[in-house]
This record gives C-alpha cells, structure tokens and sequence, in this order.
C-alpha cells in the first residue's frame, strides 16, 4: 500500500489501469490473464469490464487477496504457464517482468498461451522513474554499505530496461508499439516519501541500521522541500503492446 | 486414460469456465510431451505440476458439474500415483 499510496500525489494523475484497459482495446467476453496479479488491482477493474479473467501469480499469498469469484486464480511461474497454447485472448504484463528470473521466457510463454490476434500489453518503468528518490537513497545505501551488486535495492528495479523489454517482446510478438506515460509526483511532506523507501527491500536489508538510514532519508527529503518548497520525482512507465501474429 | 477423460469431460461442461478449460488443456499437453520424453522423471514432474493446477481450477470452478470435477481430480491422482511409482 505504501508504494501505492505515492501515487496519490501525482500530478497529473495518470488512471494506470484506465490507460491499461483503453490499451487492452474491447475485452467483454474475452479471456484475460493478468500474469503476475498480485493483489488483484487489474483484476476487478477487468472483470467489471466484462472480461474473463485469469489472475497468475507465484505468490499464493498474494492470490489470497483476491475474491475467486472475480478471477481464476493460480498460483504458477510466468516461465512455465499452466494454461494450454493459444488458450487466452489478451495477457497483461504490468510491472513484474523485471522479478522474472528469465523475463524473454515469460515474454514467450505469454505468446505461446494468446491465440491467434491476442493482445499482450507490457508494463515496466522508465530509467528515470523515481529518479529523484533514488538520487538521495542509494548514497545512504552506499553509506551503510549494503547496495553492492543487488539489483533490488534501490526504489525502482533496474533489472529490465525499456529497450530490453521491447526487444524479448519484439522477438516473440513482432511489430511493438510503445506508450510513455510520463509524469511526476510532486510532495510537500516527507511522509509518503518515507513510507514509499521503507517498504522496499534496500531498507530491510540494512538491519539494526533501518531506522537510523530512514532518519537520513527523511532529513534529506525534508530539506529539499524546504529549499524549493516541495520534492519533485519524476515517473516515467512505458507500455508496450503487441499482437499476436 | 484418465487425463484424456478429464479433458472431453471438461470440454462437454458447458458450465466449465475458460479457465478452467486452458489448465485442462495444458494439463493434457504435458500428457502428451512426457509419453515420448527422455527425461521421464522431469516430464512427469511437470505432469504432476499441472495436474496440481488443473485440480486447483477444477475445486475452485462453481460452474462445472460434479462428474467433471471428478474427473478432473481423478486424473490427478492418476498422475500422483504414476510418479511414486518412478
């Protein structure tokens, strides 16, 4: 909820799941995999829409979240779907490709379950996204001498760029079509900002030091609003979208 | 083969979601990819994975009739049993 709650001070406010169903295109009575669903925040919105839905995740935690009587749910890997091929008629892809351990495999495997004209759409972060935060944080992480070769620990996941993104897409879509949606977070408060940083990994991984690392963070951001009354952080997501040949 | 009588029982509910009829579906093309495999243990260890999701879909789908809910989770077991005999 933390990284959520962010986003309520975007300005202006991107709708993500408005954009996302207006990219999906027409989805009543189709069959719609959200693979790496999470907690289900495209899930009712889909199923409202009148889609069909199939909710993936690997966290059987987070399936529990929920309501079966929205989605099927499964608790399975994105690298190996336990749907038949061409069984789908449109996969979402939304800010999970950059937690699979081989993202091109997954890319595949949502090929290989959309039938013939399915939609896949793709979600991940821009490289500037949150760049602002991360700016401030990954020095103090350097400081406590935790940021090493981890990829998760800064506020946003480098792990996937952009351009390798479209490229494991482009591989197994064809022609891919891209979508910035830029925007920025604009906050007068420490507070969201604080919360946002200590729910991420880097945070837990510092130990007994936490506290004393979110204190910096805090002091910093706080100090940026005082000099130009406000702390600014861009956010920059790209969607791609590509249709099965 | 019980796999094979999941899928036409599951294909002949008309109160089968969609869902449930994809997990069938690649639970039957596993079947299908471990008769020939070299690797048997492996195949029938990616069998079994999908058999626990069509058994998940199959207990979770209200739609479908009780028969092919059986059907489903017999041939499940079916595939338990084969893999502790490897």
């Amino acid at each position: 909820m933390a990284r959520a709650e962010l986003y309520e001070y975007q300005q202006p406010r991107i709708d993500i799941i408005a954009e996302a169903l207006e990219a999906l295109g027409p989805v009543e009575g189709r069959v719609v995999g959200d693979v790496g669903c999470g907690n289900g925040r495209y899930v009712e919105p889909l199923h409202a829409a009148g889609a069909c839905v199939v909710g993936v995740d690997l966290s059987a935690g987070m399936l529990a979240s929920v309501s079966p009587a929205r989605a099927g749910l499964l608790a399975a890997d994105a690298q190996a779907l336990p749907l038949a091929s061409a069984s789908l008629d449109a996969v979402l892809m939304m800010h999970m490709l950059y937690h699979v351990p081989d993202p091109e495999r997954a890319v595949e495997e949502a090929a290989r379950v959309l039938g013939s004209d399915g939609r896949a759409l793709v979600a991940t972060n821009g490289v500037r996204h949150l760049a602002e935060m991360n700016d401030v944080w990954l020095p103090l992480l350097d400081q406590a001498g935790i940021r090493g070769n981890l990829e998760d620990v800064g506020l946003v996941n480098p792990r996937l760029t952009v351009g390798t993104a479209q490229q494991h897409v482009g591989a197994h879509f064809g022609e891919v079509s891209e979508r910035w949606l830029r925007s920025s977070v604009v906050v007068t408060d420490a507070a969201p900002v604080i919360r946002h940083a200590a729910s991420t990994t880097g945070s837990h991984l510092v130990g007994e030091r936490r506290d004393a690392l979110l204190d910096e963070f805090a002091v910093e951001v706080a100090s940026q609003i005082r000099r130009d009354g406000q702390f600014r952080i861009t956010t920059e997501v790209v969607f791609l979208t590509a249709t099965r040949p | 083969m019980k796999i094979d009588d999941a899928v036409d029982a599951v294909r002949a509910d008309q109160g089968a979601s969609p869902v449930l009829i994809a997990v069938v579906g690649e639970f039957a093309g596993k079947a299908e990819k471990a008769a020939g495999a070299d690797d048997e243990r492996g195949a029938v260890i990616e069998l079994e994975q999908a058999g626990d999701s069509a058994k998940v879909a199959a207990e979770a789908d209200t739609g479908v009739s009780d028969a092919t809910r059986q059907a489903v989770l017999d041939a499940h077991l079916a595939i338990c049993i084969a893999k502790s005999k490897l």
